[in-house]
């Protein structure tokens, strides 16, 4: 009976000594993928219907928030609308310096190279604590890591492609290096990015998800020679569709990121 | 009231006369005759429920000697109560002595020893060299046996040497989970420092992640006390906590202690007691000094990764321990990089009577020490083999610690009442430099330079006497404590590559004053029932003037006081058997730094209950309590500013068990079990009510086990050999965002060959060479300058010490 009661007692002394501390610490693996079809095709708001043949891109950390998201809605006019109507994807214009990124609930800082057009990416795992993610950083990172790092030759960004309008077909290369994208965005991170809310709780993954359209939105091809699948032509350094790409790739709306967990 | 007892004046028996020559085996150069010599003293166990009993006298004792000097056979001439006269006969059991000479052959011999017992009260630690010395008429020395014999049978009437012997009673207790640690216990298992012998206290676990000479983190039921902000530490009657330390409030460094000079340990858990002041949180823990053996001791060790220790001490012969001085120096080279520390220290305490019923102690410190500190890793490099575990980031971390301590105390006894004045002063200098984060906040680096000096100018004093309410047994005590401290402190941001300063975020001069009173009851209103408790009024002060840093030029002040009730009610269900119920109000001071202007309640409250039963039997003693203990406010380390930060109200429950063999020949065996919940009990931004306290274990377990053996004689020297061990367990470890700590088994060892005077020995820390972290702690870091900053915490930790060999060679003489 004594030796009863003792283990009695110690198991209701164990019992208590249930709980944990506030918060909790997740892992995140982390993808990268586009929203572009099989056909690897969009159109642009300019009118080019551009067909993407290679995509690389070069990644640094990622982080996410519980702030709210940097843009805000604009509120459109008659032609806007119409435009949005037409247009899948709404082109957001961040306010800077108003965005409040708030807690860093998760992150994920290897850098990392992936051929965009190969399905979606895995990168390395990251950490993050629970809670509630609302916003997210997006950086590039000169590539050192990933297998894509040959192909992008020092740049960040690397895409070659067809742009065709009014039956004009222009075979192109756009690249960026980090010079260009630090003319727009600190360090070459885009802050405030859409993740779409969610409450992480447990382990899960995190889908980064690359919008090449809004890339693009604003580059008009007219002032490009036509080039040839051989010899594209390349947005030439200072270029207006050289800064116009570089400012597409540092436009909010150009990632978002979701969560599901395992 | 105290207790203590002193050896009586000898006599050789005339049956000694006539034994065989073949018994004599020690020889000796001196001629004639020679009385036996005290080698090595016991003090008998106050028996816990004697002295709740009451239970006061002297026992007079016959003692044989063999020819070697043990203790043959005991004869008590009268009685006290059993458990009394066994704790007695035990203690002279343990005595050995130089035994008596004839024409220097060693023979045996018959002495009379006295036991005196009275109860001591903890704020007396030492007894009066009695004042019969002084006027007692000296011996001449025998030139035959029965010269001898005659000549003692005068000398035992008129004159002898009495000689007054540690005190080591043990005082009313507050609570079923109080005790008191003594040599038997703290040196079954090896302890590199006095720090270490915290282990022995149920509920402790100890570990050092900044350094070899850091201050140790101390938890205790349920507590991180971190560097002692939850633990109320004296030591040799002055304070060890610093207050409003720059690093961690209540920061106490105990390296300047040499494990031979503790002879005491006492663990006052909860804050039941009126005498326990500022910090006094988790409780309070007492060291006394002294040395166990008269004469001269000298040791010296070797051991892994370059240690070599020195250590020396003497006793006068004729003093009690607590007359002793020592010097202690120490050297590693450390088990990896950024490892290496040494210190020195100096020691001493002298005790003389001034008169019949006075008594003066003065001690005297200094130490100095530096160490360098390995740091924190990132759990994940540790484990995926990118660095290893023994590795550093920043090898520029480390520090120095430096401690002079000077104390002075008289003290006065008569029959119906007993007073003392004490007062102390401390110079204590402390540098750290550590790095947390890395490169999170500066891309120069984070790492943090802190200085902090303190001088601490003190006082305490306390009268008790008899009352007669309802017995003989009822006191009243009433008593003051003063603490003044000057403190100039600093924190800077170094940069790791030049180790320029970055930032200047701390500079500032402190001025801290804490002055209280108590008064304590003790009432027996009912022979099963005892009353202790009392009312302690402290007031407390503070000014800070901010010379650097952000808020340069701006000073404050603030001052507050808090009241606290204590009590027990001890209840003697049997008379082996007590049931305590306890409860106190305590506080700890604030950081001044973080006080505004004016402010008026600057503490943190703490009020702490407990229910538990104590049991004391000829041959075991042990107790089981239940505890519960609410904070106002907490502390909480926070990597980014280094320091401890204040976070919401805490609460703590939990269950302590211990037992303890006693008296089982040679064998000591001390045993604890404490599972603790802690949990805040409101929120903020950060914390949330109902989730448990980062970094406080909920379960911590120890074990100490020694035994000692006669292997009879070598070279006509007595042969002894003794072994130890100990288990240390810490489970359940939690850490912030739900993470759990690595558990953590430790075995430590000892061996020790004995013969004569000389002992080889041989100790081994950490006995499996078990891979362990000794702090571990979730915070965002970031390591290499380059890399992308990591916002999000992950676990780093601090490697525990491998296995660790130790050869000691010691020479008394």
């Amino acid at each position: 009976m004594k030796q009863r009661t003792m283990s009695l007692v110690i198991v209701a002394a164990l019992s208590g000594c249930g709980g944990g501390t506030t918060g909790r610490l997740v892992e995140l693996r982390t993808t990268l993928t586009t929203d572009l079809g099989a056909d690897h095709r969009f159109t642009t708001g300019l009118g080019w219907t551009v067909t993407l043949a290679e995509a690389q891109i070069a990644t640094g950390a990622m982080y996410y928030f519980d702030g709210e998201p940097a843009f805000t809605s604009v509120r459109p006019g008659l032609i806007e609308q119409l435009i949005e109507a037409l247009e899948p994807i709404h082109v957001a214009y961040a306010h800077p310096g108003h965005y409040v990124a708030g807690n860093a609930k998760g992150e994920q800082l290897s850098p990392f190279s992936a051929d965009l057009l190969a399905g979606p990416a895995e990168l390395p795992v990251g950490d993050g604590v629970s809670g509630s993610f609302r916003s997210a950083t997006f950086s590039f990172a000169a590539p050192s890591a990933g297998p894509a790092q040959d192909a992008l030759e020092g740049k960040v960004v690397r895409v070659l492609g067809t742009a065709r309008k009014d039956g004009r077909t222009i075979h192109f290369l756009a690249s960026a290096g980090l010079t260009d994208l630090e003319k727009t965005a600190k360090d070459a991170q885009v802050s405030g990015c859409d993740f779409t809310a969610a409450e992480v709780l447990h382990d899960g993954t995190v889908t980064i998800t690359v919008h090449p359209k809004v890339w693009f939105s604003l580059v008009d091809f007219a002032e490009l020679p036509d080039g040839s699948p051989e010899a594209p032509a390349e947005l030439g350094p200072e270029s207006t569709a050289r800064i116009a790409f570089a400012l597409g790739l540092t436009q909010l709306s150009a990632y978002t990121f979701s969560f599901k967990p395992l | 009231m105290y207790v203590r007892h002193a050896i009586g004046v000898f006599a050789v028996a005339a049956l000694c006369v006539g034994r065989p020559a073949a018994a004599h085996t020690l020889t000796s150069t001196l001629s004639g005759l020679v009385a036996p010599k005290l080698l090595i003293d016991a003090a008998p166990d106050y028996p816990a429920a004697a002295l709740a009993d009451g239970i006061a006298g002297t026992l007079h004792a016959q003692l044989e000697l063999s020819v070697t000097g043990t203790v043959t056979a005991v004869h008590l001439q009268n009685s006290l109560r059993e458990d009394v006269d066994l704790a007695a006969v035990a203690a002279a059991r343990r005595l050995v002595f130089r035994p008596a000479f004839s024409d220097g052959k060693a023979i045996p011999a018959s002495i009379r020893y006295h036991f005196h017992f009275r109860p001591r009260e903890p704020s007396a630690p030492l007894v009066a060299e009695p004042p019969a010395v002084a006027a007692l008429p000296a011996v001449a020395e025998p030139t035959s046996l029965e010269a001898l014999a005659l000549t003692a049978e005068s000398a035992t009437i008129a004159a002898g040497v009495i000689r007054a012997v540690n005190v080591r009673g043990k005082n009313a207790r507050r609570s079923a989970s109080e005790i008191v640690r003594e040599r038997d216990v703290l040196e079954a298992a090896p302890h590199r420092s006095a720090d270490e012998l915290l282990f022995t206290v149920p509920g402790v676990f100890i570990t050092q992640h900044g350094g070899e000479g850091k201050a140790f983190q101390i938890f205790y039921r349920g507590f991180d006390a971190v560097h002692g902000q939850d633990l109320e530490i004296w030591a040799a009657g002055a304070p060890v906590n610093d207050v409003s330390n720059v690093h961690g409030q209540g920061y106490a460094d105990l390296h300047f202690l040499p494990t031979e000079v503790v002879k005491e340990l006492r663990a006052t858990p909860g804050t039941f007691d009126p005498h326990q002041g500022d910090f006094a949180i988790a409780g309070t823990l007492r060291f006394d000094v002294g040395l166990a053996d008269p004469g001269l001791t000298a040791k010296a060790e070797l051991g892994s990764f370059g240690s070599r220790r020195f250590f020396l001490g003497f006793r006068p012969a004729q003093a009690s321990d607590s007359t002793f001085g020592a010097v202690e120096l120490y050297h590693t080279d450390g088990f990896g990089p950024s490892r290496s520390a040494e210190r020195a220290s100096a020691l001493g305490q002298w005790v003389a009577a001034l008169g019949p019923e006075d008594q003066l102690r003065i001690f005297a410190s200094l130490f100095t020490g530096q160490f360098a500190s390995a740091g924190v890793l990132k759990l994940a490099d540790v484990e995926s083999g990118r660095v290893d575990r023994f590795a550093t980031y920043d090898p520029n971390q480390g520090g120095s610690s430096s401690r002079g301590q000077l104390v002075a105390e008289l003290q006065h006894q008569d029959e119906t009442a007993r007073w003392t004045l004490s007062t102390y002063l401390v110079l204590r200098s402390m540098r750290l430099r550590e790095n947390f984060t890395g490169f999170i906040k500066d891309p120069n680096g984070d790492s943090e330079q802190q200085l902090n000096r303190d001088l601490v100018l003190g006082a305490t004093g306390s009268y008790r006497r008899k009352l007669s309410i309802f017995s003989k047994k009822d006191a009243i005590e009433g008593g003051f404590f003063a603490r003044a401290d000057w403190i100039d402190q600093s924190q800077r941001r170094l940069s790791v590559v030049d180790g320029s300063v970055t930032a200047d975020e701390v500079d500032a001069r402190v001025l801290g004053f804490d002055v209280a009173g108590f008064v304590d009851l003790c009432l027996v209103p009912w022979e099963r029932l005892t009353l202790r408790g009392g009312v302690r009024l402290d007031g407390l002060g503070y000014s800070a003037e901010d010379v650097g840093g952000a808020a340069a030029g701006q000073a404050r002040s603030s001052q507050g006081t808090h009241f606290g009730a204590k009590g027990t009610v001890d209840f003697k269900v049997l008379p082996e058997l007590h049931a305590l119920l306890s409860y106190g109000d305590g506080f700890r001071s604030p950081q001044a730094r973080s006080l505004s202007e004016g402010e008026t309640t600057p503490f943190t409250t703490v009020r702490s209950g407990e229910l538990g039963l104590q049991l004391s039997l000829p041959f075991l003693r042990g107790s089981l309590a239940g505890f519960y203990t609410t904070l106002s406010d907490d502390l909480v380390f926070d990597q980014s500013t280094s320091r401890n930060e204040r976070v919401p109200s805490t609460r703590r429950m939990g269950l302590s068990a211990e037992l303890e063999a006693v008296d089982l020949g040679g064998l000591v065996l001390a045993a604890s079990l404490t599972f603790t919940q802690a949990e805040f009990s409101a929120s903020n931004a950060q914390y949330h009510a109902g989730d448990l306290v980062p970094y406080a274990p909920q379960i911590v377990g120890r074990i100490d086990a020694g035994y000692r053996l006669s292997l009879g004689e070598l070279w006509e020297l007595p042969v002894e050999a003794q072994v130890g061990a100990a288990l240390s367990v810490l489970a359940r470890r939690p850490l912030p965002f739900g993470q759990l700590g690595h558990d953590v088994a430790l075995v430590d060892a000892r061996a020790e060959l004995t013969v004569g005077p000389a002992s080889l020995g041989i100790e081994c820390m950490n006995l499996f060479d078990s891979s362990w972290f000794d702090g571990e702690f979730v915070y965002a870091s970031k390591w290499n300058p380059s890399d992308a900053a990591a916002l999000v915490p992950g676990r780093v930790v601090t490697a525990g010490a491998p296995r660790t060999f130790m050869g000691t060679l010691t020479v008394r003489i």
